[in-house]
């Protein structure tokens, strides 16, 4: 199969998964919104906190002050994005990384696992006031606290895929005198892709948490600080608006995974696309 | 394909699922404690959401709920509801009616008022603007102005009058570094920012009896007159409930009166009754009841009684919301009437 019809054959699924995956999305999102009409209409919340589906779609674009509404939001939002964005090809990256060394070789396995698993454990929150003082209040922080939320998922997931490669495979590369990193890069690999797919799948959101989180503590910037603030000076349309928003970008992130997810696997490993 | 459309499907049912779960939980802390009339003569459970975690800041309440001065008004139950760094806002609380009265900052229950809240301040602890900026004392900042160009440390909770004392100080934002912090002023000693806005009762003291030499700016004496700690309750409760109002403006005077003379009875109160459990220093909460009296007592409270604002008062409080961006009037934020009352009908109480 020539590269041009495996790209053109790769689209299809490609496509076929968004229109699924849309699909979802619609359904979806019309449930939490009736969920949320039902849940506030039950629990009788007082209406000056809680704000319906409607009191945000008003707050976002029908007052006079919408459209300075929308660019608080989207300002902030965009400022998440990028920090989620941004923590989350480090986190991934990285995570490559270190599970390619771990397979490659076990030693590095034994001693750095553990040290994986006691940072892991350490609540993040607890952990952001030393990773400010050693990074600093800017994008590098913001790009730590996110990337360990994306990494320690993706580790253990990109492990368990390299691992799961066919050994007959690699034995057929180490016989015709390939080393052990060709053996990585022609069957490992490719057979773990499935897995680092997953892990992202589930890193997406994690990152923008993480994002979150690290501009409430550090940086002060982004929607993650205006919540915050929001919340505490009875700004709840905004915040409200800014959940959605974050809710919004959390589900686009996630499909949008799963669409490049669709691409790449009918083209590497039809198998597990279907 | 399909199998992942029932896992996409089913995941997001079982999300719906944990949101009709938790409603119940939700719910309850949402109407427990009705703090409205109470049965019989008595004017039932009286619920104050504070300012702040329970630490002598809220000395008179303690003293008040100990010393009995609530139950002789006539409350059969006293509910102190702790606030701290992530509480939910006090006048949230108020507003949904999960305490009867709260404690909180003028701009703050003006916002909320702004944003359609039917609240009312009927008075206030602190007299003088409680907040103030918190430098080393070899590198002191005496003025606003000596703020521009370094970094200070801001909660975000604080962020509103942070912003407001800029306003009125005539200092860009832009000319300062704002740097976000939480409660704990370790960076202060590390050098991370120069300056640390807090409650002049609560961060200098700590520093301080740890040694270190620090300088602090009281934005009252910087022109800032938002009066601190204001007691507000529902335009509701000023009509149908005004006899609860007044039982409990009564007690926390009698209460006050004696958190006043009696700072380390109230301290103690604070460590080892009320605020157990929190870690407060003895020696600290000392330094911070008598730091306090200072915010309260002043030549108008003196003459007219505790938590009383002047004609005077009022109208810079008013002027300063304004510049704030708080634009109210001083009858749609404020009820004093209560006050005057309680006064007018027993001298003693001045």
């Amino acid at each position: 199969m020539s590269a041009v019809q495996g790209a053109r054959a790769s689209l299809g699924p490609g496509l076929r998964r968004l229109g699924t995956t849309l699909l979802s999305l619609v359904l979806s999102l019309a449930l939490v919104g009736v969920g949320w009409t039902v849940f506030l209409e039950v629990l009788n919340v007082s209406e000056l906190v809680a704000k319906s589906p409607g009191d945000v779609w008003a707050y976002l674009f029908t007052v006079p002050e919408a459209a300075a509404n929308r660019e608080t939001i989207l300002s902030g939002l965009a400022v998440t994005l990028r920090d989620a964005g941004v923590g989350l090809v480090a986190g991934l990256l990285a995570a490559a990384a270190v599970a390619m060394s771990f397979v490659l070789w076990r030693t590095a396995e034994r001693s750095l696992m553990p040290i994986a698993m006691v940072v892991r454990s350490v609540p993040l929150v607890a952990m952001t006031p030393v990773i400010t003082l050693a990074f600093g209040r800017d994008l590098l922080a913001t790009t730590v606290i996110s990337g360990i939320v994306v990494f320690f998922p993706a580790l253990v997931n990109l492990v368990f895929g390299l691992r799961s490669a066919s050994p007959q495979a690699a034995d057929l590369v180490a016989a015709y005198g390939g080393s052990a990193w060709t053996a990585m890069r022609k069957v490992q690999i490719p057979s773990a892709l499935p897995s680092f797919f997953a892990a992202a799948r589930i890193a997406a959101p994690g990152s923008l948490i993480g994002a979150l989180l690290a501009e409430w503590l550090a940086t002060g910037r982004g929607l993650g600080y205006a919540m915050l603030t929001s919340g505490s000076n009875f700004r709840y349309d905004e915040l409200w608006a800014s959940v959605v928003a974050v809710t919004l970008a959390s589900l686009a992130v996630y499909a949008l995974v799963g669409v490049l997810e669709a691409a790449v696997l009918s083209r590497y490993a039809p198998r597990e696309s279907r | 394909m399909s199998q992942l459309d029932r896992r996409t499907l089913l995941r997001r049912g079982l999300q719906a699922g944990g949101l009709l779960l938790a409603a119940p939980v939700l719910a309850a802390c949402g109407d427990d404690e009705p703090s409205g009339g109470g049965s019989g003569s008595g004017l039932g459970t009286l619920g104050i959401r504070l300012a702040w975690i329970k630490n002598v800041e809220f000395g008179g309440e303690f003293m008040a709920d100990s010393r009995g001065y609530f139950k002789a008004e006539g409350f059969s139950k006293v509910d102190l509801i702790t606030g701290g760094p992530n509480a939910t806002p006090a006048e949230t609380d108020v507003v949904t009616g999960k305490a009867f009265a709260g404690l909180s900052s003028p701009d703050r229950v003006g916002a909320a008022v702004l944003k359609g809240a039917p609240l009312k301040i009927i008075g206030a602890h602190y007299q003088k603007n409680p907040f103030s900026i918190t430098s080393m004392a070899d590198k002191p900042i005496r003025t606003p102005q000596d703020m521009v160009g370094k970094k200070i440390g801001v909660q975000a909770t604080n962020e509103a009058v942070w912003d407001a004392f800029l306003k009125s100080a005539k200092i860009d934002p832009k000319s300062i570094t704002k740097v976000p912090v939480q409660f704990d002023p370790l960076p202060l000693t590390t050098g991370t920012v120069d300056g640390w806005m807090s409650y002049v009762t609560n961060e200098p003291n700590v520093l301080r009896l740890k040694g270190h030499k620090v300088e602090t700016m009281l934005f009252a004496e910087q022109g800032y007159p938002l009066v601190g700690e204001a007691i507000f309750v529902t335009t509701e409760a000023l009509k149908k409930d005004r006899a609860k109002v007044k039982g409990m403006l009564r007690g926390q005077i009698k209460g006050w009166k004696d958190c006043i003379k009696e700072p380390e009875a109230a301290a103690k109160l604070a460590v080892e009754v009320y605020g157990k459990g929190l870690g407060l220093e003895m020696e600290e909460q000392v330094l911070h009841a008598k730091t306090q009296n200072d915010l309260i007592l002043t030549e108008d409270t003196k003459k007219n009684g505790l938590f009383t604002l002047s004609p005077d008062l009022l109208r810079r409080n008013i002027e300063t919301l304004a510049v704030a961006g708080v634009n109210v009037t001083a009858e749609r934020l404020f009820d004093l009437s209560v006050l005057e009352e309680i006064y007018k009908e027993d001298a003693s109480l001045v």
